[in-house]
């Protein structure tokens, strides 16, 4: 009922950040989803709508699914933010995403986590994004799924790829501006996910999010005049992992990155050893 | 070749830094736009050099022996010196 009412009072609003997190205690699942599914209609458009669930008994382990559920009713053109977080010790999630193809939200974000003590959930931490557009079918993104190439974990199964994604090559992709025809390039091809991103109105550079052929998605930023690029790596690990008799070792990895890479560019303007 | 994307970034007015955090770790590069003045009119931003090397980071590191021993001892002081700091390492 707190949750509802919440929802109630902040409907009034044009732009609004809606929080919700339902600790997911048994037979409470279905009623606390009902209610935040049956809440979202009432929101006004571009709302930001974040679903934060956590799940800690044995019993019901299909949470996530109500979660995904709910999400069909956010009103269009909004942001959706699912977080789904399991404690249970007993039964491994399952996470079932039916009828996110029918979500009208402009942009979903899934996060999952699951407890590493299932052996199908190696990488504990498992991110799904879904990146989708007013009118458009959801375009289901799984990392893991590249990286577990043997024996794949069992949630990305419910992502079962439903984009029809475009394909360009890289190049075409950094050069070409929106509204270009598309091309293809055999295996190195990237997809294009979205280049119809939400965006401020005084805002003139253009956006567009890929997928290379290894599966990193990227998000390009394009402007004209800027007299200065840049480009950043975000790895999805960090100090976390390290283990406990192994402190330090995901900063050492990162120092070690900086000290050299085999392939050597031929057209230095210094020699470097000025510097080592 | 060690150094050498720094060598480039700078020579190009750029820089790059990266760091790690609880559950991330971040590599970014910063570098000019447009080719230096005096370079040729066909020649290309500077950006894709440094893209090219920045990659390499995640292809092949030369990741050496002697190296990381100096590097394990670089960590261990930015730790020391964090401790102050926060969470963040």
């Amino acid at each position: 009922m707190i949750l509802f009412t919440a929802g109630r009072s902040l409907s009034n609003t044009r732009l609004e950040l809606l929080g919700i997190f339902a600790g997911l205690f048994s037979l409470l699942t279905l009623d606390c989803c009902s209610i935040i599914s049956h809440n979202l209609p009432g929101l006004p458009r571009f709302s930001i709508i974040s679903l934060l669930a956590t799940h800690y008994s044995c019993a019901s382990a299909t949470s996530i699914a109500r979660i995904a559920d709910s999400s069909q009713a956010a009103p269009p053109d909004s942001l959706l933010h699912l977080s789904y977080s399991s404690r249970s010790t007993h039964h491994p999630p399952t996470i079932i995403t039916s009828g996110l193809e029918s979500v009208t939200a402009s942009a979903v974000c899934v996060n999952l986590e699951v407890p590493s003590i299932f052996p199908e959930f190696q990488q504990a931490d498992l991110t799904c994004s879904i990146i989708l557009t007013p009118q458009t079918t959801a375009r289901p993104y799984s990392p893991e799924r590249s990286l577990a190439s043997n024996k794949e974990p069992s949630s990305p199964q419910a992502y079962q790829s439903t984009s029809h994604g475009q394909t360009l090559s890289t190049m075409d992709t950094l050069n070409q501006k929106p509204g270009d025809g598309l091309q293809h390039e055999g295996n190195r091809s990237v997809r294009l996910i979205t280049d119809k991103l939400e965006r401020p109105s005084l805002d003139d550079r253009s956006y567009r999010v890929i997928r290379l052929s290894n599966e990193l998605e990227v998000l390009l930023v394009h402007d004209a005049e800027t007299d200065k690029a840049s480009a950043s790596m975000d790895v999805n690990v960090g100090a976390f992992k390290d283990g406990k008799d192994m402190p330090g070792l995901a900063h050492s990895l990162e120092h070690m990155l900086f000290m050299g890479t085999k392939k050597v560019c031929s057209h230095d303007r210094v020699s470097s050893s000025i510097f080592s | 070749m060690e150094n050498d994307y720094a060598v480039y970034l700078a020579a190009n007015g750029g820089y790059s830094n990266a760091y790690t955090a609880s559950t991330s770790t971040n590599y970014h590069f910063e570098v000019g736009a447009k080719p230096t003045e005096g370079a040729g009119s066909d020649s290309v931003s500077p950006f894709y050099g440094a893209l090219d090397r920045f990659a390499q980071f995640f292809i092949e590191p030369l990741f050496l022996e002697e190296t990381l021993d100096r590097e394990l001892r670089a960590v261990d002081s930015e730790n020391k010196k964090n401790l102050y700091d926060g969470l963040d390492q």
